[in-house]
C-alpha cells in the first residue's frame, strides 16, 4: 500500500518563482516507519530535538530560535539523501501564480496583486484533481492500492474542497479513482517526521528553480515517477505536471516554456 | 593595461556561466581579477534565444571586460571584484554568493 502526501509550497506571489507547487512524496507503508525513524536518527545526529520539526525554511520553533543555518543546510541534504536512498516517489502539478491572483491597484496606485479567493479555490481544485488522478495512474501501474495524507485544507475552504475531494471517488460522481482508497485523509502534519520530509523535498524543487539558486535536483531526480536516463522528458506529465496544458496567451506559453526548459537543464546531473 | 580572460564555464550546480577577467598593470605591478557570473535566464533573455547557438557569449563578455578596462587605474582599488548579471533581486544575491563562497579569485 502506498501514501501519498500532499501539501502545498510557494504560495506567496513573488518574482522568485512564479510557479504554485502542490503534491508530494508518495512512500510504501513498509518505508514510512523506516524513513521517519532516519529522519529522527538526522536529528540525533545534530543534537537537535527530535520533536523539533524541521522543514525547507529555517524558522524559530517554541521559542528556541532558528536552527544554525549550516547544520540547517546539512540536514536538509541529509534528508534528500535518504529519499533518494528510498524508493518513494514524487508527483507534483505546477500552474502559475496567476492562476489564482489577481491585480487590483491599492493605496498609493500601486499595482499589487493579491489572492483571489474564487481562484484560489479553483487552484486547489485543479491541483486535487491532477495530483490524485495521477497517483491513481501510478497505482494502476504497479497494481496497488493507496491512500492520500492532505495537510489540512484552508478553513475557508474546508467544506467545499471535501465536497470535491468526495465527488471524485467512486461512490461520487465521476467515479475515478478506484485504487485510492476513499477518503483524502486531513491532518496537521506539523509533528509528522514523514511530513516534515515532504516539505523538505517540496522546498527543494521550489527553491532549485530560482534564478542561480543551488540546484538540488540531482539528488532527487531519480524519485519522480517516471524518471529515466532520458532525463526530463520522460518525468513530465508523470511527476512533473504543468498547467495548463492549453495555453492560451502568449505570455504564459513563453513563461511554461521557460519553466520546461529549466527543469530540463536542472536534470542534467 | 594586459587584460587576460579565461574560458567561459558553465555551472550546472547553479544554472549560471562564470569566469575570470584578470588585468594587470603594464609593468605587473598592480593586478586584479574580476570574477563574472550570469544566470541562463538573464544571458537567454538578453539575446531573445530559444537555443544556445542564438546565444552570444563572447558579444557579452566583451562588453564585460571593456566595461572594467575602462574604469583604468580605478580598477586597482581592490584585489578582487565581483560581476553579477541576474534578471532577479535574488538572482542577483545568489551569483553574488556563488562567486564569494565557491569560485576562488
Amino acid at each position: 500500500m502506498k501514501f501519498f502526501i500532499i501539501d502545498e509550497s510557494n504560495i506567496k506571489k513573488d518574482e522568485k518563482f512564479e510557479f504554485f507547487v502542490y503534491g508530494g512524496l508518495i512512500v510504501d507503508d513498509s518505508e514510512i516507519r523506516v524513513l521517519s525513524k532516519q529522519l529522527i536518527d538526522i536529528k540525533r545526529s545534530f543534537n537537535i530535538e527530535e520533536k523539533r520539526p524541521i522543514k525547507w525554511p529555517n524558522f524559530n520553533w517554541d521559542n528556541k530560535g532558528q536552527l544554525d543555518p549550516e547544520i540547517h543546510a546539512k540536514i536538509k541534504e541529509a534528508v534528500l539523501v535518504l529519499v533518494n536512498k528510498s524508493s518513494s516517489k514524487i508527483i507534483i502539478y505546477l500552474s502559475p501564480h496567476d492562476f489564482y491572483h489577481t491585480w487590483n491597484i491599492a493605496l498609493g496606485f500601486k499595482l499589487k496583486s493579491r489572492m483571489d479567493p474564487e481562484k484560489y479555490l479553483r487552484a486547489q481544485k485543479y491541483a486535487i484533481n491532477v495530483c490524485l488522478n495521477k497517483f491513481n495512474l501510478y497505482l494502476s501501474e504497479l497494481k496497488e492500492n493507496g491512500m492520500v495524507l492532505a495537510d489540512s485544507f484552508v478553513e475557508q475552504f474546508n467544506h467545499v474542497l471535501t465536497e470535491h475531494c468526495l465527488s471524485l471517488y467512486p461512490d461520487g460522481k465521476d467515479r475515478k479513482l478506484d485504487k485510492i482508497i476513499y477518503p483524502v485523509v486531513q491532518v496537521n502534519n506539523e509533528c509528522s517526521e514523514i511530513h516534515q520530509i515532504n516539505d523538505v523535498i517540496l522546498g527543494a524543487i521550489t527553491f532549485s528553480m530560482r534564478e542561480m539558486a543551488q540546484n538540488f535536483m540531482p539528488i532527487i531526480k531519480d524519485n519522480f515517477w517516471g524518471a529515466s536516463e532520458d532525463g526530463f522528458s520522460t518525468i513530465l506529465n508523470k511527476g512533473i505536471n504543468i498547467y495548463p496544458r492549453e495555453i492560451k496567451t502568449p505570455q504564459l506559453k513563453e513563461k511554461i516554456g521557460k519553466l520546461k526548459e529549466k527543469f530540463d537543464r536542472l536534470m542534467i546531473l | 593595461m594586459k587584460t587576460e580572460v579565461e574560458k567561459l564555464r558553465e555551472e550546472f550546480r547553479r544554472d549560471t556561466y562564470w569566469t575570470r577577467i584578470n588585468i594587470s598593470s603594464d609593468d605587473d605591478s598592480k593586478k586584479t581579477t574580476v570574477l563574472v557570473c550570469a544566470s541562463h535566464e538573464y544571458l537567454w533573455d538578453l539575446f531573445e534565444a530559444r537555443e544556445i547557438e542564438q546565444v552570444k557569449f563572447d558579444v557579452w563578455l566583451d562588453k564585460v571586460v571593456k566595461k572594467w578596462e575602462a574604469m583604468k587605474e580605478e580598477v586597482f582599488n581592490a584585489p578582487v571584484h565581483y560581476d553579477v548579471y541576474a534578471n532577479t533581486k535574488e538572482g542577483m544575491e545568489n551569483g553574488d554568493k556563488f562567486l564569494k563562497e565557491e569560485v576562488k579569485p
